[in-house]
């Protein structure tokens, strides 16, 4: 009988040193067990779990000085670490069935699911301790070669093909029975009848001949053309209204003059057509309005000084058509500076300047962008300065902000206050309003009851913490272009359904959930994306796959109605082994984000970070569980293939500025933190979790920038993010990305050599960090390579990591690369091997 | 009878003006969680369905609370008893701020909302009708007694 009195086995390797070639993983061991074909009891088997054995895995040996003495401690250099594929977010091909990613599925890209299976019972689900949910970001943009466009398919006639009951849509997994004249729902199992004009022959095994013609049989992504039964009103035109904070602070510090020359300059370009509108208001201690009337000569500036009961000072030309008014507003943007330039205020009036915005466009919503440096001190709905009198965003007597319990909801800086901004939020979501917040003020600014403008209406929250404009400029331009030309839908709602027998147990993102299953979206972009976690609805699943499908319904810029449609079929197994296989260590982490994301914004940040590592020694204590007993007696710790990465990635996202226990974050950065992770798509939590570090002392020449023959542009290898092996170095130059910056780390020591090569000067010392600028490509090759490699790194992340900052050891923003070094030891956190030891002991006390 | 008396005992009248309190409870939950079961099936937006449901649970805890107090000041224990633990189900609520929906937030949380209110419906109506007893006892029982005189 396998396994029972052989040797010893050798242990086996472990996740090989940090370079290029990929961690080598454990091979099957000698006598290993199949995966599915186990006797239940007796030889070999497990008899008290009843099911089949993991046969491939990673062992971790514990054989150096520990807290515990020897052997309980574990060489870093043996702890897993990704490889750069790994490091991209690239889906994992084994993570799926049939060991590829099919065709007939919804691309990875748009829906992304934790576990590519379906446990059968909930006590499978339970005794495998994995996350069962998906991720999905409707209008991802390509970011790979071989990211191709979405097929459109009008349905002339009958219109879309949906089942009687369930209103799922037509998909690749419908049955087709009596020769093709009926279809079987794959959601609600109802027999459908097929249009006669939808009518297609089908072939020996069942499947429609026409497939490979139509994409909504052959593809799991698809768009529809809807007709005029998925309007409740025409279709609206992209609408456009700023609303700019004018008093002291956003003019001197450059905001108001950045924001009127970035969309000056980007007003070409607005997506949309001829019906494109724009509005523009300001407000300090009253609310300005201006007439951009077609008519005029010049724009109109009417101020309503009554803040009590602001009203509309015109009926309309203050909300025009772009083109018909396009000098107007050119004209009003490059003097909107100057306009305020001496103003003395320090009042900001934006309860009631966000009244006057909601009247302005509540007939035909749009995307409403709000621009503030002052917390709001007069008017409706001022809020106070919560921070103030407490370090760092923790009540003077002890901490509710970081502690356990949530506290008395008026000390917890993490709670919303006023409840004015959600119930505001509510109503603009209800008339098809999306609203962006940019906070750019350097005192408190209350994001987190500002962010819920924009989280119930489906926006982005901006943070530029004591904006000013030569050094923080170019990133709000930045920012501010992406956000409008961005790919964008408007006045959506989003729909998922599922396989009878599951359930979806909750939604996470920045949405407002409009009826069961209904989220509605008044502006969804390229870069939303949402969270959802399932449950079964009864104890046990009868068939064999259970399809998700995901239906966006949505206005284009340019004014057509479409629906975009995700389906995804999934096996339903009962191996605990087997749904290991299938789990992706990227959709895990991000749903463990978001869901800890949720319990901090709730107040309770101890709980969030608790969440994290609990959840991670769940899913390890469920895969030793089914791990062969020889290898348990060994007393290494064990870990699946695919989810070797979770510990590392669980650390990160602790140690995220968003959950760390330190009084030093300040309660406006952890609410744009956390914000952020909500409604981040995979690959950008991931970069946060685990931020990339290249090393650029090496040979910068060809291959690295270039694309090798996957099409991906060559870089250079990661490094851990341990400080002591890195930034310890004087001689080193080193680039560190985390999704949204791109930092240069320069040591003192650093060759002059590369410093001519890559800046054309020989030294650092005297100059500006905010200033300094790699050389041109053409001045050398390492500078080449180095801009090879920079613009590979931009078209990862459409839209982010510029400008490049430039930091040198021991200047003070070196803050922001020792914060990414996650797998240091910290104030009160572990380092990455003692963490491992840590998860390896909980789940051992467990499992045993 | 003696001339110039309520042909009714006053704990009657007591009990009655209980009775009709303790209906209007059972009616509030009954709108309750019509309201809920309607959000399911999307006759009703969240908006609408929460205004709708703030509105009714004030007057249910004020309501409840005061009945409660009332049967202590009376002595009347079992009914109080029986009451007070709900009442401090409720402040409890109130400090936390929970006891009020949220349109955001009401569809993660109706499932157990209806479980809530289910328990709660189930001990009004029982409440109700030990009400109900007590009042026709009222009635009843003088009558027997003013016969045995």
């Amino acid at each position: 009988p396998p396994g029972s009195g052989g040797p010893p086995p050798p242990p086996g390797m472990v996740g090989g040193p940090p370079v290029a070639s990929g961690a080598a993983i454990g091979a099957p061991r000698p006598g290993g067990y199949a995966g599915a074909a186990m006797p239940l009891a007796g030889v070999g088997g497990q008899p008290e779990l009843d099911q089949p054995v993991a046969d491939r895995y990673l062992e971790l040996p514990f054989n150096t000085q520990g807290p515990g003495g020897k052997g309980s401690g574990l060489d870093p250099a043996l702890a897993p670490r990704p490889s750069p594929d790994e490091a991209r977010v690239l889906p994992r091909p084994d993570a799926y069935p049939d060991g590829a990613i099919a065709p007939d599925q919804a691309s990875p890209r748009f829906l992304r699911m934790t576990v590519n299976a379906f446990p059968n019972t909930t006590a499978t689900a339970t005794k495998s301790g994995l996350p069962f949910g998906a991720v999905l970001q409707p209008l991802a943009p390509p970011r790979w070669p071989g990211d191709e466009e979405v097929p459109v398919v009008g349905f002339a006639g009958s219109g879309v093909v949906r089942c009687r009951r369930c209103r799922t849509y037509i998909n690749p997994f419908a049955q087709w029975l009596d020769g093709g004249r009926r279809w079987k729902c794959n959601l609600c199992y109802l027999i459908n009848e097929c249009p006669t004009e939808y009518f297609g022959p089908i072939d020996e095994y069942g499947r429609r001949r026409d497939r490979d013609e139509r994409p909504e049989l052959c593809c799991g992504t698809v768009e529809f053309v809807a007709s005029a039964d998925y309007m409740v009103r025409p279709p609206q035109p992209p609408v456009y209204v700023f609303l700019v904070d004018v008093s002291y602070h956003a003019v001197s510090t450059g905001m108001v003059a950045t924001v009127a020359q970035t969309v000056r300059g980007v007003l070409d370009e607005l997506p949309g057509d001829v019906r494109t509108q724009v509005g523009i208001l300001a407000y300090d201690s009253a609310v300005h309005f201006f007439n951009l009337g077609a008519s005029l000569s010049q724009p109109q500036l009417i101020t309503v000084p009554d803040i009590t009961d602001v009203f509309l000072p015109l009926p309309d030309d203050m909300l025009v058509n772009l083109h018909e008014s396009r000098a107007l507003v050119d004209l009003l943007l490059e003097r909107l500076p100057a306009m305020f330039a001496q103003t003395q205020t320090l009042d900001a009036a934006l309860g009631p300047a966000l009244k006057a915005s909601f009247q302005l466009m509540q007939h035909v919503g749009g995307k409403l962008q709000i621009f503030s440096t002052t917390l709001p001190n007069v008017g409706e709905a001022k809020l106070r300065n919560r921070e103030d009198g407490r370090r760092g965003g923790q009540p003077a007597g002890g901490g509710a902000a970081s502690g356990g319990k949530a506290g008395p909801p008026q000390n917890n800086l993490l709670l919303p206050e006023e409840g004015f901004y959600k119930k505001l939020a509510v109503e603009c979501s209800r008339q098809q309003i999306c609203v962006d917040v940019w906070l750019c003020g350097a005192a408190y600014s209350d994001a987190i009851t500002l962010g819920q403008l924009a989280k119930h209406t489906g926006g982005t929250l901006y943070h530029f913490p004591g904006f000013s404009a030569p050094r923080d400029g170019a990133a709000l331009a930045r920012d501010l272009k992406h956000n409008l030309l961005r790919e964008q839908g408007w006045e959506a709602v989003m729909r998922v359904r599922c396989s009878q027998g599951v359930k979806i147990t909750s939604f996470h993102g920045h949405f407002f959930v409009r009826g069961t299953d209904l989220l509605a979206l008044p502006n969804v972009d390229a870069d939303k994306a949402f969270t959802i976690t399932f449950g079964l609805e009864e104890n046990a699943l009868t068939s064999t796959n259970v399809a998700v499908q995901a239906a966006l319904l949505y206005t284009t810029s340019t004014g057509e109605r479409r629906i975009r449609v995700q389906t995804v079929s999934l096996p339903v197994i009962a191996a605990v082994a087997d749904l290991f296989k299938h789990a992706d260590v990227d959709a895990c982490t991000t749903v463990f984000a978001k869901l800890a994301a949720e319990r901090a914004l709730a107040g309770k940040l101890q709980d969030a970070r608790d969440l994290v590592q609990a959840r991670t020694a769940e899913a390890l204590q469920g895969f030793r569980l089914v791990c062969p007993t020889e290898a348990k007696r060994t007393g290494h710790m064990l870990m699946p293939e695919s989810l070797r990465l979770l510990p590392l990635y669980a650390l990160g996202l602790v140690k995220h500025l968003a959950f760390k226990p330190d009084g030093d974050v300040r309660a406006d950065e952890r609410a744009a933190a956390l914000m952020h992770l909500d409604s981040s798509s995979v690959h950008s939590v991931v970069a946060a979790a685990h931020p990339r570090l290249f090393p650029l002392l090496l040979k910068l020449s060809p291959p690295l920038g270039q694309p090798a023959e996957n099409g991906l542009t060559v870089l250079p290898p990661l490094l851990p993010l341990a400080a002591d092996r890195t930034l310890a170095n004087p001689q080193g130059a080193f680039l560190l990305e985390d999704g949204r910056q791109l930092l240069l780390w320069i040591g003192r020591a650093c060759p002059p050599a590369f410093l001519m090569d890559v800046f054309a000067r020989q030294s650092l010392d005297d100059v500006d960090p905010f200033s300094v600028e790699l050389a041109p490509p053409s001045h050398s090759e390492a500078a080449a390579t180095v801009h090879a490699v920079v613009e590979a790194l931009r078209s990862e992340r459409p839209g982010a990591l510029q400008p490049l900052r430039v930091i040198r050891q021991g200047a003070p923003e070196e803050l922001l690369v020792l914060r990414a070094m996650v797998e240091d030891r910290s104030v009160s956190m572990m380092s990455y091997d003692e963490f491992l030891v840590h998860c390896h002991r909980t789940v051992c006390s467990k499992v045993g | 009878p003696e001339p110039g008396t309520m042909a009714f005992p006053a704990a009657f009248w007591f009990w009655l003006l209980i009775f009709l309190v303790g209906a209007g409870l059972v009616f509030f939950l009954v709108v309750h969680l019509i309201t809920l079961s309607d959000l399911e099936s999307d006759y009703i937006n969240p908006v609408d369905a929460t205004e709708r449901l703030n509105r009714f649970l004030m007057p249910e805890y004020i309501a409840h609370t005061a009945i409660t107090f009332i049967f202590l000041i009376t002595l009347n224990f079992v009914p109080f008893l029986a009451n007070s633990a709900l009442v401090a189900w409720h402040v409890k609520r109130y400090l936390d701020r929970e006891h009020l929906l949220d349109a955001t937030s009401i569809y993660p949380s109706l499932a157990e909302r209806k479980k809530q209110n289910l328990a709660k419906l189930g001990f009004y109506t029982l409440m109700f009708f030990y009400y109900m007893y007590r009042m026709v006892y009222a009635l009843v029982a003088n009558r027997y007694a003013r016969k045995a005189k």
